[in-house]
């Protein structure tokens, strides 16, 4: 932030250094010229006083370097807006590719619902023509659970719109620490995971809240649905050349990369796994796009049994 | 209709199993109903029961959207295997689906020989089986 702020600061000096080449110029030329040769300063002062374009020359420093001052300060406002602009861009055109693919399985998993509710109703009714309660009851049940899935199916695809986050919020300063452990006391998780801290080279991550809060409880509640032990969380947090680099290390039960690799950050990927949990497939999905749309990256190291390892980069924008 | 017929149905919907398999029984051309929750698992039976040459059921209902193996992958999976020969069963594809998406997916493979939509009608039912097993 302190580099690019400095930028209409490096302007201003490069155009004083080029405007005292003028007078400079003028001076040297005067000696050459008009004072055949003499350096002495009271030939020097003589020219300036009998010629007042001295005086005009004289000010070309100031002059130039104010200019570039101004061509400075609107290069880094058009930079920084530029910047804006291709961030607003790129999460505009994954937004589209994103309802393409959203619209395919919203529109499959509400079908499966309303079929799986029309098949419990079709067979309501034929069971009733035959008085088998018992039957009935069974079937009930089964649909006031269709029911309950259906609510929490729908709940799942309103987690999308976190998307809409991004163009809606502003960026702050957030102390990374402090807004893990209120993301897990808000999300009533503090007690479920054991969060620590390794290497921590910064504190301080500027991003949006809802940006950082959608990451980081994607992440940290897969590591509480995936796992066989007490699950624990390490970060580190380290500075790199440009940028900030995030490990998150846990303990859960790991990812067979050779059988799934990269496409547990696609959408609606689900991954069979003992536990048998439940999910529509987006989180990692959401939090790669999240994490792009902040010109970061994300990628992901695992061995079934031996936990996962996700890399965060995010460089210094501004 | 004299024959009896064995099904299969790989569905990881236990909801739509369940009324599936409740309207084959009511039918007396159903000899047994075989429900897996996981692709894989039907395939894997399949498969086993290709290389002892074991009976294969008559019909083979198919979701295509499951976790893990989706319904195509199956069908590619089971094409593989087949290298060729013919597959003895029949196969339906039973989804919710009606996307072009899907569709034309089904359009590509031999295996699958019809593409129904859920729920299983009664009259769809009845229909195919004549129309396959008559």
């Amino acid at each position: 932030m302190r580099n690019a702020k400095n930028i209409p600061l490096k302007f201003l000096l490069l155009g004083f250094a080029f405007g005292m080449l003028f007078p400079l110029t003028g001076i040297v030329a005067d000696c050459f010229i008009f004072n055949k040769l003499s350096f002495t300063w009271a030939d020097i002062s003589g020219q300036i006083a009998n010629n007042p374009i001295h005086y005009i020359i004289f000010m070309a420093p100031l002059i130039l370097g104010g200019t570039f001052y101004a061509i400075g300060w609107f290069a880094f406002n058009e930079s920084r807006l530029n910047l804006k602009l291709t961030r607003t861009n790129t999460v505009m055109k994954e937004t589209n590719e994103l309802l393409d693919t959203f619209n395919y399985h919203v529109s499959h998993d509400l079908k499966t619902i309303l079929n799986n509710q029309l098949a419990l109703a079709k067979m309501s009714q034929k069971y009733l023509a035959r008085k088998d309660t018992d039957k009935l009851e069974e079937i009930v049940e089964k649909m006031i659970g269709v029911g309950e899935n259906g609510l929490a199916t729908v709940a799942h695809f309103l987690v999308m719109s976190k998307e809409g986050y991004l163009s809606d919020s502003e960026s702050a300063e957030l102390q990374f620490r402090e807004e893990i452990y209120r993301i897990l006391i808000e999300s009533g998780c503090e007690d479920r995971i054991k969060v620590s801290f390794g290497k921590t080279d910064f504190e301080k991550l500027t991003i949006q809240p809802k940006v950082f809060e959608s990451i980081f409880v994607n992440l940290l509640t897969n590591t509480i649905k995936y796992n066989n032990n007490k699950p624990e969380v390490t970060f580190e947090l380290i500075k790199v050349n440009g940028g900030k680099h995030i490990i998150y290390r846990d303990n859960g039960i790991g990812i067979d990369m050779d059988k799934y690799g990269d496409k547990v950050f696609e959408p609606f990927q689900r991954i069979q796994n003992e536990q048998n949990q439940e999910g529509t497939g987006v989180g990692l999905f959401i939090v790669r796009k999240l994490v792009q749309a902040y010109s970061g990256k994300i990628s992901l190291e695992s061995k079934l049994g031996e936990g996962v390892k996700f890399d965060i980069y995010f460089p210094d924008l501004y | 209709m004299n024959q009896k017929l064995d099904f299969f149905i790989v569905d990881d919907s236990d909801v739509n199993n369940y009324y599936t398999e409740d309207l084959l029984n009511e039918f007396d051309f159903t000899n047994s109903v075989t429900t897996f929750l996981k692709a894989k698992e039907g395939l894997n039976e399949l498969i086993k029961r290709l290389n002892e040459n074991a009976r294969l059921p008559d019909v083979i209902f198919l979701d295509i959207r499951m976790p893990e193996m989706d319904g195509f992958e199956f069908i590619e999976e089971l094409e593989n295997e087949l290298d060729d020969q013919d597959f003895g069963a029949k196969v339906f594809i039973l989804t919710s689906s009606k996307h072009r998406r899907d569709v034309e997916a089904f359009e590509k493979q031999y295996i699958a020989c019809e593409f129904l939509n859920k729920p299983l009608e009664r009259e769809d039912l009845q229909r195919m089986i004549t129309k396959h097993f008559n």
